[in-house]
């Protein structure tokens, strides 16, 4: 009794003590400093203390995106305005966070009259450059990358009012989902520049102020105290452009924006110009999403882009729409599961959700077989079974009794495979879906008798865990005609096995050949694989001289021939086909040079041409980065420049109409908001002293803290005579 | 039961030091003022030994009975005793900007029920007199919104607390009461 009460009795005074001082830690909120964990979209970040990682965001002027979009090849230009609201001669640092998969290749920086480039050179080279110029006291910069896909570029010496415009330039591809290709542009700025009331007009009566009935901004303003922000009320925060020139290379249906109002150009079947409708407000992500028209036969396009070292084609061969495709084909299917010990624990449980999904997706006139295998081979039959009900259910009965034991031997697991698929095709299309780890060791072996016994089956590789072998996995899936999937998300396996098996499914075109004219050059991917319904097949191929002929699209649409023809003089001339080709060639070298295949004479030599092609191509590699490189126009010393001066006298290449916007385009007036901007001052002890006027805090809060007083006193005071009260009670027991 | 009756007693205590604390603050707003008043008689001297800030006016508006000796800063110390004048600002009777901050729960609590037109007397120490009519008020939010100074127009007064005048939170809003010079 005594126990509890005490117990009851100190976490009153727990609850208390919480309270009291969570009343007393309370301190002004301050939503200016921002940290690199918190950029999610190009953002100019100005130096508060050293070391300290918080910064406060440069005013936001403007931006703006132009966008091409080639077939799958997204090339996007983002350029932005900021500006040094400030009387300080400040440091920032360019943040920027670039959309999965995609890759930066230019960089391009204005800071008052010095103009900076960003160049692609071999490591070491840009080690050098920027060792160097830092000892000069110069400002040019390495581009360092802080997680994945968030860069960031030091600017040095931003000068008081100083105008910063930055341009950078990247390249992804643009995979369809159930046949919606969709982009995305992260639009968001910090939060602060959501227009909220600064001022409120407060109107006198009987019983004090009352804030003054608000008009339909909710905000009314006297023209003394206005906020510069706020300016103009119909002028847009932070207003931002943009343009996409969409090529589909198919002819188009829907173009859509769930995230803002659109204004879509159509210029002709496959190409769409699309803008927003005003200037937006930059308060979310701009989503853009198109799907093909209802079109019954394969389309094919082709792109181009000459440049000095040839011309570079991209051929792009696409299904039509689902709802277009006659009844599925029957299909033989053999799984081939690891189950060595290298697959154990959430591999294994990865395998088996991915394989029950695939069992129970199978259609009853489809016939199947699972091979498990470790260093031994156990199969579910000795032939194909028909996917009746009762044999599905006996196979989800082996998936889940399997375990992970012993060692790899991939081998005669594949050659099984292989044998199977040759020997009972029936007319039907035959798939080999591979699932392991991809712990290979004799990649070349595996490689010959893939190309040796493939014949008319199909070769998918599913990789599980964190290190399948890359290089075998996506080989293995090309040399097989099919294509492959990774899964390093336990949370992704049921969507990703959902989507790969609903695509095997579903095939348009079997046996798809691109047949080029004479002196063209090689194509990539070779074989191609087949076309599936949801998405198309890209390759690309570069002709060293002129090109003139036909190039035919072959392959099976079920029983019968479709052969698709153009004239290579109908290519459209795209950017960034060139570079997609030069980055396919870098991705198949560095797996390559990461897989046992090469010794270290061929590792060199890889390594040579990786480098020879980022190069040549201004792409970021294993053995390049971008350094930026202080391009300014060289003038006389001293000479004074205004800005029709700078403007005429630009960098070769640079387009003035991004470096000097009209007045439209860009938000004159944005300034940094004033306990920022006091924060920045504090920062830069060196500067004149503050001459922002801050506004004291005024309360004193007294009252809390004395009815606070009060109510521990009533408390202890009722603690005292309920304690008194029991005593006497006890004392009158006892005399009883 | 000993430790019952310890920890009644101990709240007891705590009730009365937390109370205190509480009472410290009207309690040094009304010494303040006392302690300034002597020394804005005596020519501006030092209110207590050792203080750093000095009486610069004496504030007064007739209908609501209110007189305050208004001290040369708004610092966080210094408002305890007095409303301050916000450094960077003009002092009240000359041309610009002079804002004036106080604390919502001790003296700058009467801006509650100051009305436009009301008249607002400055004073200086050396008898300079200098009046002021209310125009309005406004509240604005002192994270984004700083007074604008300028020294070429003539006299303007702010004066400035915390807004709600009831409220018992740390506030970022703050209620200006907007005077012009007569």
């Amino acid at each position: 009794m005594k126990q509890r009460l005490t117990i009851y009795l100190l976490s009153i005074l727990f609850v208390f003590l919480q309270f009291m001082s969570f009343t007393y830690a309370k301190t002004g909120e301050n939503d200016d400093t921002i940290t690199l964990d918190q950029v999610f979209f190009g953002t100019l970040l100005l130096k508060l203390e050293e070391g300290s990682g918080e910064h406060i965001s440069a005013p936001l002027l403007s931006s703006r995106y132009d966008i091409d979009i080639t077939g799958v090849i997204a090339r996007t230009t983002l350029t932005q305005h900021f500006k040094n609201s400030s009387d300080l001669w400040l440091e920032g640092v360019y943040a920027f966070p670039l959309p999965d998969g995609s890759a930066i290749d230019g960089l391009r920086m204005r800071i008052g009259d010095r103009f900076i480039e960003g160049q692609i050179k071999e490591k070491k080279k840009a080690q050098k450059t920027y060792e160097k110029a830092k000892s000069e006291g110069k400002k040019a910069a390495l581009l360092v990358q802080h997680r994945p896909n968030l860069f960031t570029n030091s600017v040095a010496n931003i000068g008081p009012g100083e105008i910063i415009a930055v341009q950078i330039t990247y390249q992804q591809i643009i995979e369809p989902d159930a046949e919606t290709y969709t982009l995305k542009a992260p639009l968001v700025a910090a939060p602060r520049y959501e227009p909220q009331p600064v001022v409120q007009v407060l109107r006198s009566d009987a019983g004090g102020w009352h804030p003054v009935k608000a008009d339909s901004a909710g905000v009314l303003t006297n023209n003394a105290v206005r906020d510069p922000r706020t300016l103009a009320p119909n002028s847009p925060h932070n207003p931002v452009k943009i343009t996409v020139r969409l090529n589909a290379g198919f002819p188009l249906g829907p173009v859509t924006s769930n995230s803002h109002k659109v204004l879509i150009e159509r210029e002709g079947d496959n190409t769409a110009v699309i803008s927003l409708d005003a200037a937006a407000p930059a308060n979310r992500d701009f989503v853009l999403s198109w799907l093909p028209r209802d079109f019954e036969q394969p389309q094919f396009s082709l792109f181009k882009e000459t440049t000095d070292s040839g011309t570079y084609y991209l051929a792009m061969v696409t299904p039509p729409r689902l709802g277009k495709i006659k009844a599925l084909p029957p299909r033989n299917i053999i799984f081939v599961q690891d189950v060595s010990g290298s697959m154990s624990g959430e591999s294994i449980e990865q395998a088996r959700s991915g394989l029950r999904i695939a069992l129970e997706r199978l259609h009853p006139e489809d016939h199947f077989n699972i091979i498990f295998f470790s260093d031994e081979i156990h199969t579910l039959s000795r032939h194909l079974l028909p996917a009746t009900p009762k044999n599905i259910r006996r196979s989800l009965n082996a998936v889940s009794q399997m375990e992970a034991d012993g060692g790899t031997d991939m081998l005669p697991a594949l050659n099984l495979a292989l044998k199977l698929a040759r020997q009972e095709n029936g007319g039907r299309l035959t798939q080999i879906v591979f699932l392991t780890d991809g712990a290979v060791t004799n990649e070349a072996e595996m490689m010959r008798a893939i190309h040796a016994g493939l014949g008319k089956s199909r070769l998918f590789t599913v990789g599980i865990g964190s290190a399948p072998n890359g290089y075998f996995m996506k080989t293995a899936a090309d040399m097989g005609r099919g294509s492959n999937v990774y899964i390093t998300d336990f949370e992704m396996v049921t969507e990703q096995m959902e989507r790969l098996f609903a695509k095997l499914e579903a095939p348009v075109l079997t046996d798809l050949k691109i047949m080029l004219p004479r002196n063209a050059g090689r194509l990539t991917p070779n074989p191609l694989p087949d076309l599936y319904a949801g998405e198309p097949v890209v390759a690309a191929f570069l002709a060293k001289g002129e090109v003139q002929g036909q190039i035919r699209v072959v392959g099976n649409l079920g029983s019968h021939k479709v052969q698709l023809i153009m004239d290579t003089s109908k290519a459209i001339e795209r950017a960034g086909v060139a570079k997609l080709w030069a980055r396919q060639h870098i991705r198949g070298y560095e797996m390559l040079r990461n897989s046992s295949l090469a010794n270290d004479d061929v590792k060199e030599k890889l390594i040579s041409s990786i480098l020879a092609l980022a190069l040549d191509f201004q792409l970021i590699s294993s053995q390049t980065s971008l350094v930026a490189v202080d391009v300014t126009p060289t003038r006389r010393p001293g000479e004074h420049l205004n800005s029709q001066k700078i403007a005429n006298n630009l960098p070769k290449g640079w387009d003035a109409k991004y470096w000097f916007p009209k007045n439209n385009e860009i938000l004159r007036n944005a300034i940094l908001a004033p306990t920022a901007l006091a924060m920045l001052k504090n920062a830069n002890l060196h500067s004149a002293q503050s001459n922002r006027i801050g506004m004291p805090k005024t309360a004193l809060n007294w009252r809390t803290t004395i009815y606070f007083g009060l109510l521990l006193l009533l408390i202890g005071a009722g603690l005292l005579f309920w304690i008194l009260g029991r005593r006497s009670l006890l004392t009158i027991k006892m005399a009883g | 039961m000993r430790l019952a009756w310890a920890i009644a007693v101990s709240f007891v205590i705590l009730g009365l030091i937390v109370g205190a604390f509480g009472l410290l603050h009207p309690a040094k707003a009304l010494l303040g003022q006392f302690l300034l008043e002597r020394a804005f008689a005596s020519g501006g001297a030092e209110p207590w030994p050792g203080a750093d800030m000095r009486p610069v006016s004496r504030l007064r508006i007739e209908r609501l009975k209110v007189s305050l000796i208004v001290i040369d800063r708004a610092s966080g110390k210094g408002i305890a005793w007095g409303p301050g004048i916000v450094a960077g600002t003009d002092l009240p009777g000359r041309p610009g900007l002079s804002v004036i901050a106080g604390h919502r729960d001790s003296h700058m609590a009467f801006l509650g029920k100051v009305r436009p037109g009301d008249v607002v007397k400055f004073t200086t120490i050396d008898g300079q007199d200098t009046e002021y009519t209310v125009s309005g008020a406004m509240v604005v939010d002192s994270s984004r919104w700083s007074p604008q100074t300028n020294s070429q127009t003539p006299g303007q007064l702010y004066m400035v607390t915390c807004w709600p005048l009831d409220g018992q939170e740390t506030t970022l809003k703050r209620l200006v009461v907007v005077a012009g010079i007569i």
